[in-house]
């Protein structure tokens, strides 16, 4: 810069401004390499620690044992007060602890345990660990600590159900977790963060639905689980734009591929004979859902969609209508279908449905250009004719035809868009 | 101002981060100091289930009951088990009860399966931590001596009020870290 002014180039006010400029665009944006190594440097500090300390085990003493299980965690909040006093505004500290600090609960737990034989229940480890580490999401802003948090509730969530029947308990403790994206979201929405939380707060929720809901008929879980794809992408049409990369919008891809295999599952006729309401009478009764305290879940869910879908509605993003059909369709076909007319009607219904969508897509895709909608399209068209095809007993020169016609539509359409592109431009 | 409050909060999460794991501690302690005293002979275990790196897998003799009304014992059910002193110290199980037994000591036990009126359970202590590379060769001890039919393995339990923890491990007649030292 200095030989810039010299020559001429720049005036000595201009450089000024280019050097503020830069030095506010590095404390804005962290360096990713130097977070991403402090978090994979304490957590192998961590690691290292115990191993070091542990090799020779079985010959100390109960008390030595212990005060060693401790070290680590001692450590790890020694160094947090100084972060907390010091280092508050940087990444690479902040993110670091929370991670040497939440793993370092574990080891101390593990290990407590080990030194008197307890071999522990997986549940109450895992539970007792996420609730401690918890704090350390809020504490440093950590979206290292959010996402060890998540992934810890949910292996907890689905260790609950193995064990008993099901864990509730997810529900309000995913919630806590949800302010702290928010947070990060009107901070800035096109952050790394936002969408690293975006994705594991997605994927987890898709398990929750999965495992933290009592028994209940197969019908409810799939309208919920519906509900929930639903409610992902209004969020993502509401909030993000579609141009962005797969990656950067977690909601909206998860929501689209989830309702597009809910859809397509749908349409098979054998799958409705388990998910008609009539099949589990014993937990149909309202004094049933209530007792088991599903009813908060399968009825939120929905309500909680239908609001986002009205105000996705309300600024014209058209794909959620086209999805939301599926709700109330699904809704009706699970009282149709415990006769074989029923289930006729129904599955029909879908496959016309699932076609529709695809054909949408497909059609919008060709007329905005965007190679991106079609092949989504042409992949729906393709899988319901796909999967009708396989279900039907045809010969194999039969499907093979099916094959090379909607390949050679495949190629033929893409090959279309990508040279009226290049005209275009 | 407000890194005072970030710091009262550390403060306050450290204090719970290090309390819970001395809640184990501080109940472990108390058993093994207070609790009664009981030797369970240990049993072969399924070769296939053997290696586990880090801590032997035990079983144990005394691993069945006979229950007259057994429909009531489901599997999976918390149940509490009576125990017994035979004159050596080995442990004599008297019967299988759905409350707390308000006399005498008692282990919780998980029901397994039940078979012929007979209530399988698991006990709350069947592993036995040692360091990497010990607990293989610990391992190899615990298998050979009890195939040898010896029978002169067991595990020192303690016991209160419900809750149990292994003491040591002995096999053939001496502790087991002192067996694997002359190995």
């Amino acid at each position: 810069m200095p030989l810039l002014v010299e020559k001429g180039i720049v005036s000595d006010q201009q450089s000024k401004a280019i050097l503020e400029h830069f030095a506010q665009q590095n404390i804005k944006k962290p360096n990713t390499a130097i977070v991403a190594f402090s978090i994979i440097g304490s957590t192998l500090l961590a690691a290292g620690i115990i191993l070091i300390l542990a090799h020779n085990w079985s010959n100390l003493s109960r008390a030595i044992r212990i005060c060693i299980s401790y070290l680590p965690l001692v450590v790890s909040q020694i160094i947090g007060f100084w972060v907390i006093i010091k280092k508050r505004d940087s990444i690479a500290w902040t993110e670091g602890i929370a991670a040497f600090g939440f793993l370092s609960i574990g080891a101390t737990l593990s290990l407590v345990s080990q030194t008197y034989h307890i071999q522990g229940d997986f549940r109450s480890f895992i539970f007792n660990w996420m609730l401690l580490g918890f704090p350390l999401v809020y504490l440093y802003r950590s979206t290292t600590a959010a996402v060890f948090y998540i992934v810890s509730l949910t292996a907890w969530a689905i260790a609950e159900k193995v064990a008993l029947h099901g864990s509730l308990g997810y529900w309000p403790l995913i919630a806590l977790i949800v302010p702290y994206y928010i947070m990060r979201f009107n901070n800035d929405i096109h952050s790394k963060i936002v969408t690293i939380i975006g994705w594991f707060l997605s994927i987890s929720l898709i398990f929750g639905v999965f495992w933290a809901i009592n028994d209940i008929t197969e019908g409810f879980k799939v309208i919920s689980l519906i509900a929930l794809f639903l409610g992902f992408l209004s969020i993502g049409l509401l909030y993000f734009k579609d141009e962005e990369s797969f990656w950067m919008v977690p909601f909206s891809r998860v929501g689209l591929l989830g309702l597009s295999v809910v859809y397509v599952v749908l349409s098979y006729r054998d799958v409705w004979k388990h998910l008609s309401f009539t099949q589990r009478p014993e937990v149909m009764n309202a004094v049933g859902l209530l007792k088991t305290g599903n009813i908060t879940i399968s009825i939120l869910l929905p309500i909680l969609s239908i609001i986002l879908i009205y105000k996705s509605v309300k600024i014209k993003k058209w794909p959620i209508l086209l999805y939301s059909i599926g709700l109330p369709v699904a809704l009706i076909g699970f009282t149709l279908s415990d006769n074989d007319l029923g289930r006729v009607i129904i599955t029909s219904g879908f496959n016309l449905y699932v076609l529709l969508c695809g054909l949408l897509y497909l059609i919008r895709g060709i007329k905005y250009n965007s190679g991106k909608s079609m092949n989504y399209g042409f992949v729906m068209i393709a899988a319901i004719v796909i999967l009708r095809f396989f279900d039907a007993d045809l010969t194999f020169i039969a499907r093979g035809l099916v094959f090379i016609v909607l390949g050679i539509s495949f190629l033929g359409a893409n090959i279309y868009l990508a040279k009226r592109k290049a005209r275009i431009k | 101002m407000k890194n005072k409050i970030f710091v009262v909060i550390l403060t306050i999460v450290s204090i719970a981060q290090l309390y819970i794991p001395a809640t184990i501690i501080f109940k472990s302690e108390a058993i093994l100091k207070k609790g009664s005293k009981y030797l369970f002979k240990t049993a072969p275990i399924d070769p296939t289930d053997a290696f586990r790196g880090k801590y032997v897998q035990l079983a144990f003799e005394a691993d069945s009951l006979i229950v007259e009304d057994w429909r009531k014992n489901n599997y999976n059910r918390i149940q509490y088990l009576n125990i017994v002193k035979d004159d050596l110290g080995y442990v004599k199980l008297t019967g299988l009860a759905e409350k707390i037994p308000s006399a005498g000591d008692y282990i919780k036990v998980k029901i397994r399966y039940i078979a012929n009126s007979v209530a399988y359970f698991n006990y709350p202590f069947d592993r036995f931590y040692l360091e990497e590379g010990m607990a293989e060769k610990a391992e190899e001890l615990y298998r050979k001596d009890n195939i040898s039919g010896k029978q002169d393995s067991y595990a020192v339990v303690r016991v209160q009020s419900g809750s149990a923890l292994i003491e040591d491990l002995w096999i053939g007649g001496k502790p087991i870290k002192e067996s694997l030292k002359e190995k």
